[in-house]
């Protein structure tokens, strides 16, 4: 049960009989009073016990998107529900009216909605609902809390879609474009087309030429079909939060751009989650929506307190494919890490495979390096230094392993991964 | 490959609502959910209910009998209860008298004696004189000083503290019948002289010495100057249970009186400032206290239990060099430090210049010389050989790594 303000200020009218006439029977009188009211509202009070709920939910909602969870209240109470309906929802879910007053007759139904504003990524639950059922006095209430689960599944927001035409851009711009200076526009044979000037003359293909009147040229496009896979490293070295976003964000959002950029240049994209066993696995064979099934299996990806098990990667990769592809690891290079796990496994997998190393870096160090006023902060500067100095050293020792590595700030990250992406393709070394 | 640059990113198409079954009620009822109340608090109702046992019964022990030396009503060894049971047993009439009035009024019969204690000297001339007269038939004082003397036992003076390495009892050595029917008593308390001094003390043999019971020469106001024989612990030692009885047993009535200090004489002081409130201020008092308590229920009651937020981890990223920083400065690595940071800088201006890593550091340092029209040898000592020995040099020397880094980028 519960008491409503209306009973608060009917108590503090007793206040004029106390001062009338002073002494016990009076604050007994008005006691009586307050709990005669009382109980008659909690007689004649809607059974909160005879309210059905029952909520409809939107599967999924993007991050930085707004939903609605609707709530239908039916009454199969006798008489008319007044009061109060709250929905649990966890706060990040960031319900803006979890409570909502209403007045349902009896035999009738009403739908709330409440509308939820998610503030973090991942699988936000709501527990119960909670029902207080206010009395035809208005004074006290009967209060009921019930077991009504439900999960919104808040998906990554992708922020890096804007990104997105730019790079399919590029992308086309190696698609059917004449095999000039560069090598590096492909190898795969696509179509004849008019000489125009400028292209290059080794181009030309004389037997077709001399079959038509005109000169030919012959145009080349990238190999298609060929496999990318993702790996997302999700170990304790992606909770770090660097410019404010943890480390796994980072590399979900790098990671749909070039799942999206893959496929839409005709490549074939897997996604795993890993750190000592997979998390989430997406198939490019996998009917639907790519970029669908990939934000499904992101979302509910949480950093994990263990260190990663690299040494399990090249066999999870074979798992996925057995041909040459182009797995590009989400991960950290901070050093320590990285000597232990990364060093030893990478030769496995350069040998079959394309790699590509994609890694955040934290702009907060260059700040640090560059701040030297006191001696406290001078000494900053020089761990700073020491830091940057060994990933400098690490990034060198994957090159020379045969990896390519992206270590780029975090709003950088997406756009630096596509490009090299864009590139690797151009030079036809997928 | 599709012509529109616009992903198919569906947040409708893909996005399935879902509709839960219908909930009706938690599954419990009115009696259910008040029972399972009671369980949750359990643990507090049984403390709360410890709590009360335990000040019901403190207050019960502390109510069942006064605390105050020789009361009538004190059954510790301290008191007289022992003395007055055994006189009420014995046919006499103990009336306990609570103040100066109730002691006069219990008085105005016949054939009383009055037994007073009072150590603390509550009561002032005048009122013992009140006492005095022919008010009691007969008087015992117990214990008393100068004031009730002079007003209740003319006559009779005081003695002084009977010396505590007097341990034997003390015999009668007087004409008092009661004390002779005593024989002795238990040594202690204060000395008296007067008309008749019993139980003298010893080596005080001779005409004016002095004695723990004192009597008038008519024998009716007697002086008792050990309380403690009329204790309930020393009652039963020697003969002071008799001298006791025979004293206060006398007559049929026997008022004991033990003024407090509401016996103190009323004088105009300041009035109690709270007398002056009108009569609604308590009742008033009262009611807000309720309503306050109606008010704390009505807002502290919530609309549902907490939900709680599976909170992420959150690591900060530059812990690690944050951390080594402050290892390097507890442990004063200046020369570590500076090695660091002439590495990084070097790197730096490598890279900045066009100079593969493999060279040496002059070329570097010829290198920025000549990029900066700087002189060579002073570039050669910044970069090369100058050696930070203290925290302020080590700042000053990456502050000039730090300007000839910027000059680079700039030129």
């Amino acid at each position: 049960m519960s008491i409503t303000a209306r009973l608060v200020v009917l108590a503090l009218l007793g206040v004029i009989p106390v001062l009338l006439y002073p002494g016990a029977v009076s604050i007994a009188l008005w006691v009586a009073l307050l709990v005669l009211g009382c109980a008659v509202d909690l007689a004649f009070a809607a059974s909160p016990r005879a309210i059905g709920v029952q909520r409809m939910l939107p599967g999924t909602v993007r991050l930085s998107e707004e939903t609605v969870s609707t709530l239908t209240v039916r009454n199969h109470a006798k008489r008319t529900f007044r009061g109060w309906i709250r929905e649990g929802w966890q706060p990040s879910a960031g319900a803006r009216n979890p409570v909502h007053r209403l007045s349902v007759p009896a035999g009738e139904g009403r739908n709330l909605s409440v509308q939820l504003a998610p503030r973090r990524r991942g699988d936000l639950s709501v527990h119960h609902v909670t029902i207080r059922s206010v009395g035809p006095l208005g004074l006290a209430a009967r209060q009921v809390t019930i077991q009504a689960p439900g999960t919104l599944r808040v998906l990554p927001p992708f922020h890096s879609k804007r990104l997105l035409p730019s790079k399919l851009r590029r992308l086309r711009e190696l698609d059917g474009r004449a095999a000039v200076q560069i090598r590096g526009a492909g190898t795969e044979f696509d179509s004849l087309r008019d000489y125009v000037r400028g292209d290059d003359v080794r181009s030309i293909d004389w037997r077709a030429s001399a079959r038509r009147r005109d000169t030919v040229v012959r145009t080349w496009r990238p190999e298609r079909d060929r496999r990318v896979v993702l790996v997302l490293d999700t170990s304790r070295t992606s909770a770090a939060r660097i410019e404010d976003e943890p480390r796994l964000d980072t590399g979900i959002e790098a990671s749909l751009l070039l799942a999206v950029l893959a496929q839409r240049g005709g490549d074939r994209v897997d996604f795993i989650a890993f750190d000592r066993r997979p998390r989430a696995r997406v198939q490019s064979g996998a009917k639907g929506n790519l970029l669908e099934s990939l934000v499904t299996a992101m979302a509910p990806l949480e950093s994990e307190l263990i260190e990663a098990d690299f040494s399990q990667i090249p066999a999870q990769v074979r798992s996925i494919s057995a041909h040459r592809s182009l797995v590009v690891l989400l991960t950290a290079l901070d050093s320590g890490a990285v000597e232990e796990g990364l060093l030893p496994m990478l030769p496995a997998l350069t040998s079959q495979h394309v790699v590509v190393i994609a890694s955040v870096r934290d702009p907060h160090l260059d700040e640090l390096r560059s701040q030297r006023g006191t001696a406290a902060e001078t000494y900053r500067a020089a761990a700073a230094e020491r830091a940057l100095l060994d990933r400098a050293a690490i990034k060198e020792r994957l090159r020379q392993l045969g990896a390519e590595v992206v270590d780029e700030a975090p709003h950088e990250l997406p756009s630096k991964l596509a490009d090299l992406y864009i590139r690797l393709k151009a030079a036809g070394r997928l | 490959m599709s012509a529109t640059t616009e992903t198919r990113h569906p947040p409708g198409g893909a996005n399935k609502e879902s509709t839960s079954a219908q909930i009706v009620g938690d599954g419990q009822s009115v009696g259910s959910t008040f029972f399972g109340t009671l369980k949750q608090a359990r643990g507090w109702l049984i403390l709360g209910a410890l709590l009360l046992v335990t000040v019901l019964i403190g207050a019960i022990a502390a109510g069942s009998g006064e605390q105050n030396p020789l009361s009538p009503d004190n059954a510790a060894p301290g008191g007289a209860r022992a003395a007055a049971e055994v006189l009420e047993r014995g046919g006499v009439e103990v009336i306990r008298a609570e103040s100066l009035e109730d002691a006069i009024d219990a008085l105005r019969g016949s054939d009383d004696t009055l037994l007073l204690h009072d150590p603390q000297s509550w009561l002032t001339s005048e009122q013992l004189e009140s006492l005095g007269g022919t008010l009691a038939d007969r008087t015992v004082l117990i214990e008393p000083d100068l004031t009730i003397l002079t007003e209740l036992a003319d006559g009779v003076r005081s003695a002084g503290v009977i010396p505590a390495d007097i341990t034997d009892p003390l015999p009668a050595n007087c004409a008092n019948a009661a004390a002779r029917a005593a024989g002795s008593v238990s040594p202690g308390g204060f000395s008296y002289r007067g008309a008749v001094t019993c139980f003298p003390l010893p080596g005080e043999e001779g005409g004016n010495t002095a004695g723990t019971f004192v009597t008038t020469s008519d024998g009716e106001i007697g002086v008792l100057g050990n309380g403690g024989i009329i204790s309930n612990g020393r009652i039963d030692e020697h003969g002071n249970a008799a001298l006791t009885l025979r004293v206060l047993g006398s007559t049929e009535t026997l008022v004991w009186y033990q003024p407090t200090q509401d016996d103190l004489a009323v004088t105009a002081g300041p009035a109690d400032p709270l007398a002056l409130l009108p009569d609604f201020v308590n009742p008033l008092m009262l009611w807000l206290l309720i309503t306050a308590l109606l008010a704390i229920f009505w807002r502290g009651r919530r609309l549902g239990p907490l939900v709680t937020e599976p909170l992420p981890v959150v690591v900060r990223s530059a812990e690690t060099a944050a951390g080594r920083a402050r290892l390097y400065q507890d442990a004063g690595a200046v020369q570590h430090a500076a090695e660091t940071l002439r590495a990084a800088t070097l790197t730096r201006l490598a890279a900045a210049l066009r100079i593969p890593p493999a060279y040496p550091r002059a070329t570097v340092v010829a290198a920025a010389a000549s990029k900066t029209g700087r002189d060579p040898a002073e570039l050669d000592s910044l970069l090369n050989s100058q050696l930070p020995h203290s925290d302020a040099q080590l700042m000053q020397w990456s502050q000039e790594l730090d300007k000839l880094e910027q000059e680079i980028r700039r030129s």
